[in-house]
């Protein structure tokens, strides 16, 4: 059953004006919502074409909420909380996925929506979530910044809002998290 | 690696990455001795930034597109001799390639492998690319052959043409003659109308599949692959490629006709005769969103040749509703020849002129461009840093792109008009006038106003009102002059497109200064403005906007002066403000608008600690009710209510109440969210809280009164790094702001800067708000100075002593500050009784903190209704 928009719009508002209950009602939502985004999209496309998380964040965000009356702090909330499902929908299917090819047992979750996608590109995001998770250690605010970035699309602007920092801030950070990730992803490490 | 680690090294790598390489090697380079280790991960880091910066591990969405993505460039494909790339779309690639059947030259595309098919797609895709190769038009791609390779992809054997599309036209030229628009128009309706009566519809229709050929005819590419292409996708609707072109049912994944091709036809249109896109917008979200809810912009307010029977035409086209766009291309074909007989679409060589002339004689003389040049650039800079912290908008020239967050189509200033001829008792009216038109002009729907301190304060440094017009992102300002003439006074008023620098309208009017006149004058230019920026907002919305609270001149006229008074926000401008309210009021006793000033003149009085505010805000309360019995839609003293709940009352869901119903009224009146952010910091919404005054500044950025404010959220949600950058983009501004310095200096103590703080309080004046009346002290109590800090305290007690008022939550800070709990405790009792303003904020007041578990403190801020 599809929510209707105002619907979602109020548990934004209340989200952001503080009501934590809104943020736990929305989840769901926004969860059905990429996954059906994510089966139809995926399952249709080949191993080598990648998976533009970006444009199904965005996606659902008009499908759900598609008035343009929501502010830039609400939507920046609701693109970062779909970012955080993305990231978590994404990368639990690739691990099952992969835990399954390697032989050890079946998986009970369905993995259609991950049809044609090479163990490459799935190895790649389970990559990408672990690094995100290392730095996340050293700095939780950088982790999140890169997860906005690379599982939401999340613009500068967007995540400086979702943050509640300058956009200066989130620039700077997000600079040295990424140049951060370049190293790690190498398998190096900072002494 | 540990959490510190990581923040040393940031810290360096920040300040080196952005230096020009040639002097960041150098700095690199003394590292390597003094601290080698730093000096790898540097070098790592930086390493690591240029190969980010490069490609984004992929996984960013914005993916370089391939030479040949294929690789099949100088190959043999089926019976084709595959040459170079020509293009690549969102769908397919292009190659020219060579028939070796039938020795011709073709244009030969394959859907990229993303669009492989299940069987039945592809059996639908080729019944679809069939029936399309079957059309057969002058105005249409010639298509020889449908087919599959060897290795199952599918290709579309084209016609080669030698031309350009219209996209590289658009791009290398920009808006096209009046004359050639009408006629690709023509051919691509044309086009259009034998593909529809075979039932085929086109769904892609963009400059980028409209080709020009040497002799001037057009053909339209790719009929009938976007219907494929979309059931390939999913059943949600995806859409990829751009959604520029895409009309609202598209938008919306709705099923779609040929009146779809009809309302691209038109986004086409209005590019080729303005240059631009008539909804615009940074990312696909943003001109999707402008595409269902936005009216786009005349063509004729960017280019004035264009008639209005051509504009009509255009506007046709993009009717969001497709009932209401033309049926079928013959009937747009015959009105577009209509256009053509008429003249092609542009307006009489004498009207122009006689526009340019109207101009001409409305224009206000400037002051030498020279001077102004230099002036702007020198504001430029010093406001630049004031946005670091809200946001970074889009230049002017793109104002619509912000549409996602400002559904507003169109957004614009109100300049205060300028006095004319000296007679200084004539301010209050020329500042009063554009303060009204403001706020009649912002009650109208999609309509964004920009608020009348940020418009007021840059034309108060000289700057011409295009360069205004720019530094606050709006599309169009209003400017005119006033001038007073014994009884009469003399009006002119223009409207102005920043982008151009052109004045889209102008007017000018004489009427008595003495009678209702006047009031026409108001409602002649809001009307002409609305109509001129709106032409399809409703008469009724119109009629709403300029009604008026007093149909008397003389009240209206001390009103004015009220407001200027009012807007000096110091204690002698609050009491005049009250007194020229007042005789407003004797005047015409029903005049709302006055009783709301004389609620917010109070109401200020208290908060500012002009005077105790218990005995204060009861009044306030009662011209803010008074206001609204008269008439309750007055946005100022819905709010002037929420302020009381919340500062006074201590009385949370009522102020919500207030806030709701005046943020339904008019949401872009800022002070709405100036005083809710306090709300919220009072439930316990910290974010929201600075979410608030964002918005405030958002709406406002020039007011240092916002911006001020929001140094004061931030502090107490104890962000004091955002919070120094943000005083300190203040500072910058205006070094003296009011309250500032205190702010400055209580930031600094929190991060431990003892000497900043200090200096910062050198030589600044008394600030009586409640909040900062204790921060000298403070500051000299935790700076080692208890000596000074004494004595501040005995400074204050004995001025309240004198009978002055001084808040008894300035001396709890100052007590605190000293480290005596029960004098802090017995303090902030007495600020209880006399409700001191902002009371509920003591348990975010670092000053404070050492008391929280106090159950004495506790006990307090329980009987306030604030929760430990």
């Amino acid at each position: 059953m599809a929510p209707d928009a105002s619907e979602v719009t109020g548990l934004l508002q209340r989200w952001s004006a503080g009501d934590a209950s809104a943020r736990d009602r929305l989840i769901p939502l926004v969860y059905d919502r990429l996954r059906q985004l994510a089966h139809g999209r995926l399952g249709k496309a080949p191993a080598e074409s990648s998976l533009n998380t970006t444009a199904l964040v965005h996606e659902a965000y008009i499908r759900l909420v598609g008035a343009p009356r929501v502010d830039l702090p609400n939507r920046a909330h609701f693109l970062a909380l779909a970012s955080e499902i993305m990231r978590n929908l994404l990368v639990d299917r690739a691990r099952a996925r992969l835990t399954e090819k390697r032989g050890a047992g079946v998986s009970p979750l369905t993995l259609d929506e991950l049809a044609g996608f090479s163990d490459e590109n799935l190895e790649r995001y389970t990559e990408l979530d672990d690094a995100i998770k290392r730095l996340a250690e050293l700095s939780p605010r950088q982790g999140r910044l890169l997860q906005y970035r690379y599982f939401g699309g999340l613009s500068l602007e967007e995540s400086a809002a979702a943050e509640g920092v300058s956009l200066a801030t989130a620039k700077r950070e997000l600079r040295s998290a990424r140049a951060w990730l370049a190293v790690d992803l190498k398998g190096d490490t900072l002494q | 690696m540990n959490a510190q680690r990581w923040q040393e090294i940031q810290a360096s790598f920040d300040a080196l990455v952005e230096l020009d390489p040639a002097v960041r090697a150098g700095r690199l380079a003394t590292l390597a001795d003094s601290d080698p280790e730093l000096h790898r991960a540097l070098e790592s880091l930086l390493r690591g930034d240029a190969e980010a910066s490069a490609h984004d591990f992929g996984f960013a969405p914005d993916s370089i597109p391939q030479a040949d993505p294929l690789g099949i460039a100088g190959r043999t494909v089926a019976h084709f001799n595959v040459r170079e790339v020509l293009g690549a779309g969102g769908m397919g690639v292009v190659y020219r390639a060579d028939d070796t059947r039938l020795g011709r030259a073709v244009a030969l595309k394959f859907l990229l492998p993303h669009y492989n098919l299940d069987a039945s797609a592809k059996a639908r895709f080729l019944r679809e690319a069939h029936a399309a190769a079957a059309l057969d038009h002058p105005n249409l791609c010639t298509v020889h052959e449908v087919g599959t390779t060897e290795t199952g992809w599918l290709f579309l054997a084209m016609a080669l043409y030698e031309g350009e599309t219209l996209r590289a036209r658009l791009t290398r030229d920009g808006a096209m003659p009046v004359a050639a628009t009408l006629e690709i128009t023509r051919q691509i309706a044309e086009g259009l109308q034998a593909a529809h009566a075979t039932g085929i519809v086109h769904r892609d229709l963009k400059p980028g599949n409209v080709m020009l050929l040497p002799d001037s005819s057009v053909r339209i590419l790719d009929f009938g692959l976007a219907k494929a292409r979309d059931q390939s996708m999913s059943e949600t609707g995806a859409h990829f490629g751009t959604v520029s072109y895409m009309s609202p049912e598209q938008v919306r994944g709705e099923k779609v006709d040929g009146r779809a091709d009809l309302w691209s036809l038109g986004v086409v249109l209005y590019e080729m005769l303005t240059g631009r896109k008539p909804f615009a917008g940074d990312e696909e979200v943003a001109v999707a969103l402008a595409i269902l809810h936005d009216a786009p912009m005349l063509p004729s307010m960017h280019r004035d040749q264009i008639s209005a029977q051509l504009e009509g035409l255009v506007l046709r086209l993009l009717q969001k509703d497709p009932v209401k766009r033309y049926a079928n291309p013959e009937d747009l074909l015959r009105d577009l020849a209509r256009i053509r007989t008429l003249g092609n679409g542009t307006v009489g060589r004498l009207l122009t002129r006689w526009r340019r002339i109207r101009r001409a004689v409305a224009r206000p003389p400037r002051p030498a461009t020279k001077r102004l040049l230099f002036g702007a650039g020198s504001v430029a800079v010093l406001l630049a840093g004031y946005f670091v912290v809200h946001s970074v908008r889009p230049p002017a020239g793109r104002a619509a792109a912000i549409s996602a967050d400002l559904p507003a189509a169109v957004s614009i200033a109100v300049l205060p008009f300028t006095n004319v001829g000296g007679d200084s008792s004539n301010l209050p009216f020329s500042d009063g006038f554009a303060d009204e038109l403001t706020t009649a002009l912002s009650k109208v729907e999609r309509l964004s106003v920009m608020s009348r301190t940020s418009s007021f304060s840059l034309r108060r440094k000289g700057l011409d009102s295009r360069d205004i017009g720019s530094q606050l992102h709006v599309q169009y300002v209003v400017d005119g002059t006033v001038r007073r003439v014994g009884d009469r006074r003399r009006i002119t008023a223009s409207l102005i497109d920043v982008n151009t620098g052109k004045e889209v309208w102008a007017d000018h009017f004489e009427r008595s200064a003495l009678t209702r006149d006047v009031f026409t004058v108001q409602d002649s230019v809001t009307r002409s403005i609305v109509r001129r920026l709106l032409p399809h907002a409703s008469p009724v919305t119109v009629a709403s906007s300029v009604a008026r609270p007093t149909e008397n001149p003389e009240a209206h006229d001390l009103y004015l002066q009220g407001r200027y008074f009012f807007e000096r926000r110091d204690s002698v401008g609050m009491r005049k403000a009250q007194e020229y309210f007042r005789r407003a009021i004797r005047i015409d006793s029903t005049y709302a608008l006055a009783y709301a000033g004389l609620a917010d003149a109070y109401a200020l009085q208290a908060n500012f600690g002009f005077s105790f505010p218990n005995s204060i805000f009861p009044i306030a309360r009662k011209y803010a009710t008074l206001a609204l019995a008269h008439d309750s839609s007055i946005v100022e003293a819905h709010v002037s209510l929420a302020f009381i709940a919340l500062f006074h009352d201590w009385d949370w869901p009522a102020a919500a109440r207030e806030f709701e119903t005046a943020s339904r009224l008019n949401e872009r009146y800022a002070p709405i969210h100036l005083y809710r952010a306090w709300y919220f910091m009072a439930t316990d919404s910290n974010d929201a809280a600075i979410g608030e005054l964002r918005r405030a500044v958002d709406l406002d950025p020039f007011s240092g009164l916002n911006n001020t404010r929001l140094v004061t959220i931030l502090f107490y949600t104890h962000h004091f790094s955002e919070a120094l950058t943000q005083a300190r983009n203040v500072y910058e501004r205006d070094p003296n702001f009011v309250g500032l310095r205190q702010e400055m200096a209580r930031v600094y103590v929190q991060l431990g800067r003892c000497k900043d703080a200090l200096a910062m309080l050198e030589g600044s004046a008394d600030q009586p708000l409640s909040l900062l009346l204790g921060v000298r002290g403070y500051t000299y109590a935790k700076c080692g100075r208890t000596e000074d800090a004494r004595a501040e305290l005995n400074r204050l007690l004995n001025r309240a002593r004198g009978g002055e008022y001084v808040s008894h939550y300035a001396l709890a800070v100052i007590q605190a500050g000293l480290g005596d709990d029960d004098q802090t405790i017995a303090e902030l009792e007495k600020a209880y009784v006399e409700r001191a303003p902002p009371l509920f904020v003591m348990k975010l007041e670092p000053a404070f903190a050492s008391l929280r578990a106090d159950p004495r403190f506790v006990a307090i801020a329980r009987r306030i209704g604030v929760v430990m």
